[in-house]
């Protein structure tokens, strides 16, 4: 008998041995019972490892990674001052459209307090508490806005790279996904802070990228 | 707007991260949150596994989720958010065990591993190959977690510890038969 094939073998379970060492192997192990029950054994724990579930951390890691990243742990008040806004409304509409969502929301969350970030260009008594009260769609406002700046878009895309263009259209049908989910969430649960803030925020990236979009240079 | 041509409609699950992913890289860190808890469990498996201790893998876990939140912006879709994040994974646990600080070989001679005592039935098995794994000597251990576990190729596995195939190929080996005597018992 040839001696025992030691690694041989864990190369064999995994399908690497060229074929002239398989073959060997095959005749080996047809005239070597230990053989065949390592293979057998090292099979098992294979297929043990592959099997082996994923399971969370004891305690949550969130809040430690959330003060690592510079992000406030989630909060039972939401206050959008502490987000990271990169970008400052421009058009009226938009100014209008963030004062009423902001306002219902907190409206919604009842003691919330939510304060406007300081650098969107917006202020909250130019909005009419009487356009935040006849609101019927939170989102109504900003689809005012998403529609103006998709029209400029729309006018702008014969001057952008195709590249580009293809790569914002990828992005909002996207994001355009995420808000219909959103919708959908909030509409079954309308009083629901975390919902609303939800779709605030996917609506407000849908509108930076919209905004970014049309003040991209022309292509050269 | 239309969605572009010549590529397959994300799914919902599909378009609710790439739409958190895109939330999450321009800084909305409730967005980003979704992500951490939709993908934590993988990554401290992972992770858990090729360290010493829960304390260890928390700590790793965290330098994760940190690292990919730097990183997010370098992030392309060319592959799945989760085999992004998990190659991070990898590289952040590997360099973390590199560290001189925490180089720990104290059991490369001496695995401790029989001390355990095994069970028979399927479901005590694997919870008794996850208390063996972790008493595997390290160089042993990480590479059967890459290979058996994550399903890393020698090769990969090679690159990433700077090591042969050869012994690679070697240590896995070591670690089955480790194992197997484990259960065996």
């Amino acid at each position: 008998m040839d001696e025992h094939l030691g690694e041989r073998l864990s190369a064999y379970v995994d399908g690497e041995l060229e074929d002239e060492a398989r073959v060997a192997a095959e005749a080996h192990l047809a005239a070597c019972a230990e053989c065949r029950s390592t293979v057998q054994d090292l099979r098992r724990v294979v297929s043990l490892a592959r099997a082996l579930d994923d399971r969370p951390p004891a305690q949550d890691l969130w809040p430690a990674v959330a003060e690592r990243i510079g992000a406030a742990p989630r909060a039972d008040i939401v206050s959008l001052a502490s987000r990271r806004r990169r970008f400052a409304f421009s058009v009226p509409q938009l100014a209008a459209a963030g004062v009423a969502l902001s306002l219902l929301s907190a409206a919604a969350a009842g003691s919330a307090v939510y304060v406007l970030a300081p650098a969107a260009s917006v202020t909250v008594a130019a909005a009419p508490a009487t356009l935040v009260r006849n609101v019927a769609d939170p989102a109504a406002p900003y689809d005012d806005a998403i529609r103006e700046l998709e029209g400029l878009l729309s006018a702008r895309r014969g001057d952008l790279d195709s590249t580009t263009v293809r790569t914002v259209e990828t992005s909002l049908h996207v994001i355009d996904l995420a808000i219909t989910q959103a919708r959908a969430a909030v509409e079954r649960d309308p009083n629901n802070v975390y919902l609303n803030g939800h779709l605030q925020s996917t609506l407000d990236r849908k509108l930076d990228l919209l905004r970014r979009a049309t003040m991209l240079p022309k292509a050269s | 707007m239309n969605p572009p041509q010549g590529q397959g409609v994300p799914t919902a699950g599909e378009a609710s991260e790439a739409a958190d992913i895109a939330l999450a890289a321009s800084g909305d860190s409730r967005a980003y949150e979704r992500l951490y808890r939709r993908h934590v469990a993988r990554i401290h498996s992972l992770v858990r596994r090729m360290v010493d201790s829960e304390a260890d893998a928390d700590e790793v876990t965290q330098d994760v989720f940190v690292r990919a939140w730097d990183r997010l912006g370098t992030f392309r879709g060319e592959a799945a958010f989760s085999t992004w994040l998990h190659r991070l994974a990898v590289n952040v646990v590997l360099n973390w065990r590199k560290s001189a600080a925490r180089a720990r070989h104290r059991f490369d001679d001496e695995p401790s591993i029989e001390v355990v005592a095994a069970r028979k039935d399927s479901g005590a098995e694997r919870m008794d190959l996850e208390q063996a794994i972790a008493m595997l000597p390290p160089g042993a251990r990480q590479i059967f977690v890459l290979h058996d576990v994550e399903g890393f190729r020698h090769e990969e596995i090679a690159g990433l510890l700077g090591v042969t195939e050869g012994t690679t190929k070697a240590q896995l080996h070591r670690a089955r038969i480790l194992l197997r005597n484990h259960l065996e018992r």
